[in-house]
């Protein structure tokens, strides 16, 4: 019986201490050497952590190209982890809030780098930058470069660039909108309500899928050519302008006259690319990743040797010439402030996204946002004209977002919500625009940012 | 067995559920009542009943209320009373019951964020097959996803999904009550409408009830389906939608933590009544 008693109290501190073990194990591998970014010998491990979808695939075989070419010279073999699409970000900020050393190198949308970068949770690269001969800094399209920066230092490295703009049926519209009145009268010609003899159900898509930003940065690109900025000195929102104005009398337009599918508040990248995709749109603003699905054959049989793309419309201005203005966003390469190897991690960065790892990411199906890749003879071979096309507008024309730690809530619940009301007639424009300022404010007050 | 023995045993399972349940309850409790955000995760500062507070003047929460209340009590009570008509139909319905009874259960078979992709396409005004024969049949070319009528389709898609979840536990609930009752019942010259109301449905009121119950549960947590298709926009968010993009698009976790212990309230309330209104006085939690 005694015996029994002790076997049992034996059998439960064992578990106990099993279970305890297992929760912590985690904690202890994140500080024990056998962590992913480790010291073997003279061999230094760095653990690159993507997205999976087009962008991981495209990062594999350049990684895996370093680690079979370049680990023995350099010490450093990369190791590339892919987490699932949806929900990344939300799994990076986990991770960066806990403070693991793991991953040593991140994969965030710029907008988020305000909020990592105020917390600590990323490390400055300008000393890294700076200490570098082989990085380039020249050679980025600097639009794209700027969207890394915070408070005038950069954390992160533009691996991927995205800009909206316009793709068009040049079977149906051989001269494509130049500015936005053209656009819109376009948009009538083309759309079944206003011309009972169009050809296409619609003539095009409105982005405005509530809850996101992307509406928001479609819109930017209006009122940006309208002469708007979302703030002035003192960070006080100017929506409610004339350009805003007139930016969002664009939206109301086309939904007042049913230039767009009904369901445009659903509409974001899947939905304008399958609208267009299926012959039942004129032409669409969206993002420049689209035209390797459109004009694939197989992707697109309907439409993929009627399509073809042009330079966003803009505003005419008093000297004749037409003021266009691209929304410009990235994601970036950036290091965990927690990663025991900063200096391995940013020569991997370098390599990345410089002008040798970077071709090869972009050939792959990225978009390495340096004028050397985009206008290389290569990129042309594989993509035309399109690359030379983007770096030439982008770097004329591209403009960025201010960055703030609350631009994501003010682009996905306040804008957003306000052009979604004025689009659909709920409210007036003003008052929209107005109201929108009003949280803005809120919202920037709330995270001590005026 | 002797006290610590009985102690021993149970020890390491509640030391671990302490850890997974307990343990974060009160940290989200802490949270809660902090001013603690992405930015100043590091540095958080006590914040009082601030967070609560703001949920009183916030649109979005009281939207979010709102809809969640529609969606719930509309979901229940349509797979309450097609999942039970169902099953008393399948009770009676022997015939090559073995080859189609697994074809009712499929649609709770599948991932609930596939059911949102799948009926994404399907209900896109463009290119979905369900939008077009809805305007080829019926005429309606409005959108399928926006408005009082995306709201509609919204709960039928849930609907078509947990029918067959409640028509199940019915389903058992049915095939374990005995003959020799209803024998008696017919003797007695008992009609059909009083079998059902007297004997049919009080026997099998337990296994209805726990039904339901889960499926309040799951329905005041929906998340999946709902943010695939509307990802929370025109209203259509429920508490856990609106937690989770207040956390990771807004980077507040002080007010998401504040509605998580609102969520946690709701959920232990509604337990209460449902199973006092449900399972009768003499069972009630």
């Amino acid at each position: 019986m005694i015996m029994k008693k002790w076997l049992i109290l034996i059998l439960s501190i064992v578990l106990i201490l099993g279970a305890a073990t297992g929760c912590n194990s985690g904690s202890k591998q994140d500080s024990a050497p056998s962590s992913s970014s480790e010291k073997k010998g003279e061999n230094i491990t760095i653990n690159l952590q993507m997205w999976e979808g087009p962008e991981g695939e495209a990062m594999r075989p350049v990684v895996d190209a370093w680690n079979a070419t370049k680990a023995s010279e350099t010490g450093i073999t990369i190791k590339l982890t892919l987490l699932g699409r949806n929900g990344y970000s939300d799994k990076l900020t986990s991770q960066l809030l806990s403070g693991s050393e793991v991953p040593d190198i991140v994969y965030p949308m710029n907008w988020f780098i305000p909020q990592f970068a105020e917390g600590g949770f990323l490390e400055p690269l300008d000393s890294y930058m700076a200490a570098d001969p082989n990085f380039d800094v020249a050679d980025f399209i600097p639009a794209a470069l700027d969207t890394g920066k915070y408070k005038g230092k950069q954390y992160g490295i533009p691996i991927d660039m995205s800009e909206p703009v316009l793709f068009y049926r040049k079977d149906l519209m051989p001269n494509p909108p130049d500015t936005w009145e053209e656009a819109l009268e376009a948009a009538k010609n083309f759309s079944k309500n206003t011309n009972p003899n169009s050809p296409t159900q619609f003539g095009t898509t409105l982005y405005a899928a509530a809850g996101f930003a992307e509406p928001v940065h479609m819109w930017e690109e209006l009122f940006w050519a309208y002469g708007g900025e979302m703030f002035d000195e003192n960070l006080n929102p100017t929506l409610n302008t004339e350009a805003g104005i007139k930016a969002t009398q664009y939206g109301v337009e086309l939904v007042k006259n049913k230039l767009v599918p009904p369901d445009y508040t659903n509409y974001e990248y899947p939905q304008t690319l399958g609208a267009i995709q299926s012959g039942n749109v004129a032409f669409v603003q969206q993002w420049n990743a689209a035209w390797a699905d459109l004009s694939n054959k197989e992707k697109s049989p309907l439409i993929a040797d009627k399509i073809a793309y042009a330079p966003i419309p803009g505003v005419k201005q008093a000297d004749g010439t037409v003021k266009r203005v691209y929304h410009v966003h990235t994601i970036t390469l950036a290091i965990n402030a927690n990663s025991k190897h900063k200096e391995e991690a940013f020569k991997v960065i370098s390599y990345l996204s410089g002008k040798e790892g970077g071709l090869e990411y972009t050939l792959n199906g990225g978009a390495t946002p340096r004028k050397s890749i985009f206008t290389s003879e290569k990129a042309k071979e594989k993509y035309g004209d399109f690359y030379t096309f983007l770096a030439n507008e982008v770097d004329k024309s591209g403009k960025v977002e201010p960055p703030l730690i609350s631009l994501v809530y003010i682009n996905t619940k306040i804008i957003n919500k306000y052009l979604n009301a004025a689009w659909a007639g709920m409210m007036p424009i003003e008052e929209a625009l107005s109201k929108a300022e009003a949280e803005i404010k809120e919202q920037l007050a709330k995270n001590n940012e005026i | 067995m002797h006290k610590y023995a009985r102690i021993a045993m149970l020890l390491p399972a509640s030391i671990i559920l302490f850890g997974v349940t307990f343990y974060p309850f009160i940290f989200n409790l802490y949270y809660s009542f902090m001013d603690i955000k992405i930015y100043n995760y590091g540095d958080p500062k006590f914040h009082g009943l601030s967070n609560y507070a703001q949920l009183v003047q916030d649109v979005n929460f009281k939207s979010t209320i709102s809809f969640s209340i529609t969606y719930v009590a509309s979901c229940l009570v349509l797979e309450t009373l097609l999942g039970f008509a169902l099953a008393l139909l399948v009770n009676r319905c022997h015939a090559g019951r073995k080859f189609w009874f697994p074809f009712l259960l499929t649609p709770m078979m599948i991932a609930p964020a596939m059911v949102g992709i799948i009926y994404l396409g399907h209900l896109d005004s463009l290119t979905g097959s369900i939008a077009y024969y809805v305007k080829t049949i019926f005429g309606i070319s409005d959108s399928l996803l926006t408005g009082k009528l995306g709201q509609f389709v919204m709960i039928l898609i849930d609907t078509w999904q947990w029918t067959p979840f409640i028509f199940l536990l019915v389903y058992a609930g049915l095939q374990s009550l005995p003959n020799d009752v209803y024998e008696a019942a017919k003797i007695d010259g008992t009609n059909a409408w009083q079998m059902f109301w007297k004997i049919t449905f009080p026997l099998v009121r337990p296994a209805l009830a726990v039904a339901m119950i889960f499926r309040t549960l799951d329905l005041v947590r929906t998340f999946d389906q709902l943010y695939i298709i509307k990802g929370g926009a025109d209203g259509f968010s429920t508490l856990s939608i609106y937690i989770y993009q207040t956390a990771f698009q807004g980077g507040d976790f002080g007010k998401a933590s504040a509605v998580t212990l609102i969520l946690f309230v709701v959920l232990t309330w509604l337990i209460r009544f449902l199973f006092r209104i449900l399972m009768g006085r003499t069972q009630s939690v």
